[in-house]
């Protein structure tokens, strides 16, 4: 799909001239009219940036988190044969316990003396498990993507100057930025105790004098908000704002992705809404339905609960199946295999998540519902596998490039299929009751989340950093950091897997010695992962500072938002494009400002998409 | 939705996507019809009333038992009757955009699984867990544990007043059901007779009791015909039985209470355990 | 909504002209209608995810009312179903009016316009004062209220605190909307009477805030036989 006016286009060459053309990220003079503009802005290109520094701000936060939880497995916690003391200060320190990095010392009777202690440190792992899981879900991985990447390229794709209701987006992005101070300010304030899902009666008995449960509550809340909003805005703006020429199945497939994540965010997050509040009403006045003791049932709670956060379990991987369908087809430039299958594939998925969120209650729930839910879960696997054969099926007789987006495509392939697979057994009744809350769990997930969703927005990022920053990033640089996180990645969470199944379950600070070996490979893992997004890190802050200049489609790739400037003008296009070809018709068309040399359009004989 | 694919030739630049073929969105409704629509509403609303009472009426009359379900049924139905008539008349979804009517088909198709679903489990559970299920079911646990403030009772049920005219109140800490607590509370402030004389007003009574803002005869028109026979009554013959499953709820809440209790509290009065229990 | 880019459009400077005239759409769209439509077509999204807000206590109210039936029971014959239809009635009257107030916009018959909307206005308040003066007081005064709070000494099923609980939260956040819509629609008539802000070619903000009002009418609708009339 291009402009093909191109006797409009011809006037303003791509390297553009035109009078309003200056890029989005064009200075306005001074820093205070820069800042005065950026907070103001309506514009989804600069609202996509700035979602995309909180987002990464906040992983970095849940990723502290989680190594600091890695580094205390590093050695299970034992009582020492003899305690230690140790003298400093004219005061004792008395030591019952070695290998535990979370030490809290408690002033014994003649408050000269402090004693170690265990159970405080195991509050302490659990406030940092439950900070890692809360921000990682609710404040990275939910909005990651769709608020990011789909900010910035939804309306591009689409042909579109902006999103439907721009304010509103840039309302939903303060939302956002709310929801992640309370957060932040829950953490310094001590932290909570409830773990991500915020259970009952986790939640409304620990901590029962202190507003910090609550204000994470109010901020998974807050952040419902933001997210619905996002939503709404999306599913508008692909139905109203799509280019002339563009019918449904002219949509790239990272727009289908995104439409689908967004009928989820809005018809599922409003009942986390009701849940959360419900919560905190719970903590406030006590109103008993969360709690059994006045006749509440805490499994309605976990209904009330997964009722939204399965479906945002796709809400989670969606965008990412979203990516890896741009990113597949152009690094392999070839017609994406099954079009409309993928497309249907993802509307299926939405549909499908509002009716098995049961599985993540199979140890809560009576027989009959569990089996039920346990059928209906595998109904998941059909769609998911239809993409997964799809893309592998694009790959085959494919140019494929080897740079770093294709790289985290083939890594997403590979860890989301074992994800994914791993998932069948804990949706299996039988074996999940072995199972569940178990390492293997653990693994399962972070296969899917980050080996899914993480994985491919740092591809997608690296796909379109030259569009969105105007700057070429380092290609080598960005492959040493992908087999860093890769390896990092499996050496991290394929351990975990062996853990689960030996039976070391989730959530726990200390373990037997026989698991000593797995955790302390698992925690070099972690490590590995650190030094790949460090490498990843240097290398945009340098592409930043000093990249070479971007060209306007590196990739000589055919989706719309390729045809504007690297970065995008102001107001995106030019000329309104007319979409006259699909969205990957690599051996039919030449891409936008490419030269047909370096990409030479050869008609093989592939399944076409009309 | 729209279109499969976009036909160039036939594109008009104010409209890529031929979507206003029909004349959605701007449809003024006639106000004949709005009035209609609202007669019709206040109509559904006067019969809805009207066949509650009259159930209550026809069962009370001729002493027969309506199954539950019915009442149900048909308030729900009236109500979605009258739903759909706002949707369709008042929103005006019946000339809008059909895109819109989808939105809100969608909407109640998560509503149904969200519903379902949670229904589907937990109206199971009590047969898969008869042992995990008394406890759930009745009364609660009675291991929770509420601190709150409570005015201090006079003989009269009023809150007692210091001489400044404030209302006292002091720091309880409440171990077990807070409906036995309130009760208990009361009778220990106003004496067993006269809780039973209060009481029976304000169960078949004609007014309320503290009602100093209430109807002549607020609440308590309806037989209470679902009453659950010696909940509050320590000597409950049902006691003995001891099989306690999810259905018989109120031998379990007793006992709970009183294990809660620790048998510290007086036993009711025999004296409430006479209402009417036709329900079960 | 007000325009985004002020070069877009050809509406008319004149600054005497009434506001629904000189109405300019946002520059990302391509005609007012398609503007009027998607602002539609969002806020109905919107009316969703409130549906799907209020699923969550339907559906704790289904729960226990399967629970407990006798609570329920019980808690329902505490309520006055007459101040419940009198609601119902108040609401319906006032989503009457609102709906004749978009039809006055279309036709620009801007008097009838704010006499329709000030009527739905009075409705909310009285529909929030008689909710307040009349039910929520006096039972909170008698002890029934939710929670922990709660002291009704009459209680003859231990979960009746659980019917409170549902009731105060069903209805209070219902009530809530009802303000919210108040408020929403009080806008409305500010900018209808300051600036003749709607009439037959714009009235956006008042359709979506007419649709509000509609919904926390359809609410009602369902929790007035769930709350008054089922037992």
């Amino acid at each position: 799909m291009s402009a093909i006016d191109h006797h409009a286009s011809g006037a303003h060459d791509a390297h553009g001239h035109d009078p309003h053309g200056g890029s989005y990220l064009t200075s306005r003079g001074s820093m205070f009219a820069d800042i005065k503009n950026w907070a103001t802005t309506v514009d989804h290109k600069k609202i996509g940036a700035m979602y995309l520094v909180a987002v990464l701000f906040m992983f970095f936060l849940g990723g502290v988190a989680a190594l600091a939880l890695r580094l205390e497995l590093l050695e299970p916690v034992r009582p020492l044969e003899a305690a230690v003391e140790v003298e400093r200060g004219g005061k004792t320190y008395v030591y019952g316990y070695e290998g535990q990095l979370f030490k809290e010392m408690v002033p014994s009777e003649d408050g000269e003396t402090f004693v170690q202690s265990a159970a405080k440190g195991n509050v302490l792992y659990n406030r940092l498990f439950t900070l890692h899981g809360a921000i990682m879900v609710f404040m990275v991985i939910v909005p990651g993507v769709p608020a990011s990447l789909g900010n910035f390229f939804l309306p591009l794709m689409l042909g579109a100057k902006d999103v439907a209701f721009p304010r509103l987006n840039l309302l939903s992005w303060y939302i956002y930025v709310t929801g992640s101070i309370f957060a932040v300010a829950v953490i310094l304030a001590g932290g909570v105790e409830t773990g991500w899902t915020f259970y009952t009666p986790y939640s409304t008995t620990t901590d029962a004098d202190h507003w910090r449960t609550t204000l994470m509550v109010a901020s998974a809340f807050v952040l419902g908000f933001s997210s619905i909003l996002t939503g709404l805005n999306f599913v508008v703006t692909t139905h109203k704002l799509r280019a002339p020429g563009m019918g449904w199945f002219d949509m790239p497939l990272f727009v289908w992705g995104i439409y689908a994540t967004s009928i989820i965010q809005v018809l599922a997050t409003p009942v986390i809404g009701i849940t959360l509040l419900l919560l905190i009403f719970e903590r406030l006045f006590h109103i008993g339905i969360f709690d059994p003791a006045m006749g509440g049932d805490p499994v309605l709670f976990q209904h009330f609960f997964w009722f939204y956060s399965h479906p945002v379990v796709y809400v989670m991987i969606l965008p990412g199946m979203a990516i890896i369908s741009e990113l597949i087809a152009v690094h392999s430039r070839k017609n994406i295999f099954g079009y409309k299958a993928i497309a249907f594939a993802s509307l299926g998925i939405a549909a499908v998540s509002f009716i098995v969120w049961g599985h993540h209650m199979f140890a809560s729930m009576g027989e009959f519902g569990s089996t039920i839910f346990s059928a209906l879960t595998f109904l998941v696997a059909i769609p998911t596998a239809v993409k997964i054969f799809n893309w592998i099926a694009t790959l085959y007789k494919a140019s494929i490039a080897i740079n770093t987006p294709m790289l985290y495509t083939l890594g997403f392939l590979f860890l989301f299929t074992i994800g994914g697979l791993t998932g069948l057994p804990l949706g299996a009744l039988a074996t999940d009751l072995h199972l569940h809350d178990s390492y293997f769990v653990v693994a399962h997930f972070h296969y899917v989340m980050m080996g899914g969703t993480i994985i491919a927005l740092v591809g997608g990022l690296h796909h379109w950093w030259p569009k969105m920053f105007g700057k070429m990033y380092n290609e080598k640089a960005g492959m040493v950091g992908w087999a860093f996180v890769f390896v990092g990645f499996n050496v991290t969470f394929f351990t975990q897997f062996f853990l689960g199944t030996r039976g070391m379950p989730r959530r726990y600070a200390s373990y037997l010695d026989e698991f000593q070996f797995l955790h302390q490979l698992s925690t070099l893992g972690s490590w590995l992962l650190l030094i790949g997004f460090l490498v990843h890190l240097f290398n945009f802050i340098h592409s930043l500072a000093a990249g070479p200049k971007a060209p306007p489609n590196p990739w000589g790739a055919l989706t719309l938002e390729w045809e504007t400037e690297s970065p995008p003008i102001e107001h995106n296009f030019h000329h309104e494009p007319l979409v006259t070809h699909g969205p990957y018709d690599f051996e039919t068309v030449v891409p936008p400002h490419c030269d047909p040399a370096d990409f030479p359009v050869h008609a093989t004989p592939s399944g076409g998409h009309h | 939705m729209a279109e499969m694919t976009a036909t160039t030739q036939e594109w008009d630049p104010n409209d890529p996507h031929h979507q206003h073929d029909g004349h959605h969105g701007h449809h003024i409704v006639h106000w004949k019809t709005l009035v209609l629509v609202l007669g019709a509403l206040l109509f559904f609303t006067v019969l809805t009333v009207a066949a509650s009472r009259a159930e209550i009426w026809f069962a009370q009359t001729f002493d027969v038992f309506i199954p539950d379900w019915v009442n149900v049924m048909l308030a729900m139905s009236i109500a979605t009757i009258k739903a759909m008539m706002v949707v369709m008349f008042f929103m005006a979804l019946k000339w809008d955009n059909p895109m819109n009517t989808v939105i809100l088909l969608t909407t109640i198709f998560a509503f149904a699984c969200f519903m379902g679903f949670t229904a589907i489990d937990l109206g199971n559970r009590g047969h898969v867990y008869d042992y995990k299920g008394v406890e759930v079911t009745v009364g609660g646990t009675g291991n929770d544990v509420i601190k709150r403030w409570e005015t201090q009772l006079g003989p009269d049920g009023e809150p007692m007043r210091d001489e400044q005219g404030h209302v006292i109140k002091n720091e309880v800490v409440i171990q077990g059901p807070i409906a036995v607590h309130a009760r208990e509370r009361f009778i220990a402030a106003v004496g067993e007779e006269k809780f039973a004389e209060l009481e029976a007003e304000h169960h078949h009574g004609a007014h309320d009791a503290h009602g100093a803002h209430a109807l002549p005869d607020e609440n308590h028109s309806a037989p209470r015909y679902g009453l659950t026979p010696g909940l509050f009554d320590a000597h409950a013959p049902a006691h003995e039985d001891g099989h306690g499953g999810g259905d018989h709820g109120a031998d379990a809440a007793h006992g709970d209470a009183e294990s809660a209790h620790g048998g510290a509290h007086e036993p009711s009065p025999e004296a409430h355990g006479e209402e009417p229990s036709g329900g079960h | 909504m007000t325009t985004l880019d002020p070069h877009a459009g050809n509406a008319p400077s004149d600054a005497k002209a009434p506001g629904w005239q000189r109405y300019v759409p946002g520059h990302h769209w391509r005609t007012a209608d398609d503007e009027f439509d998607a602002c539609k077509q969002g806020f109905w999204l919107f009316l969703a995810t409130e549906v799907l807000l209020f699923a969550g206590l339907f559906v704790a109210y289904a729960i226990f009312r399967m629970k407990y039936p006798t609570a329920f029971a019980n808690g329902s014959h505490l309520l006055d179903w007459r101040w419940g239809g009198l609601n119902t009635i108040v609401l319906l009257i006032s989503s009457f009016t609102v709906a004749m107030s978009i039809r006055c916009a279309q036709l620009n018959q801007q008097i009838w316009l704010r006499i329709n909307l000030i009527i739905t206005i009075i409705c909310a308040f009285c529909f929030f004062g008689i909710k307040f003066t009349f039910e929520y007081i006096p039972k909170w005064h008698d002890g029934k209220r939710l929670g922990r709070f709660f002291d009704y000494p009459f209680a003859t099923d231990p979960h009746e605190p659980i019917w409170w609980s549902v009731y105060y939260c069903a209805t209070g956040i219902h009530a809530l909307h009802v303000l919210i819509g108040a408020g929403l629609l009080g806008w409305c008539l500010f900018r209808a009477w300051r600036f003749k802000a709607y009439g037959p070619t714009h009235y956006t903000m008042l359709e979506n805030a007419g649709l509000y009002w509609h919904l926390v009418d359809l609410i009602w609708i369902f929790l007035f036989p769930l709350l008054y009339l089922i037992h």
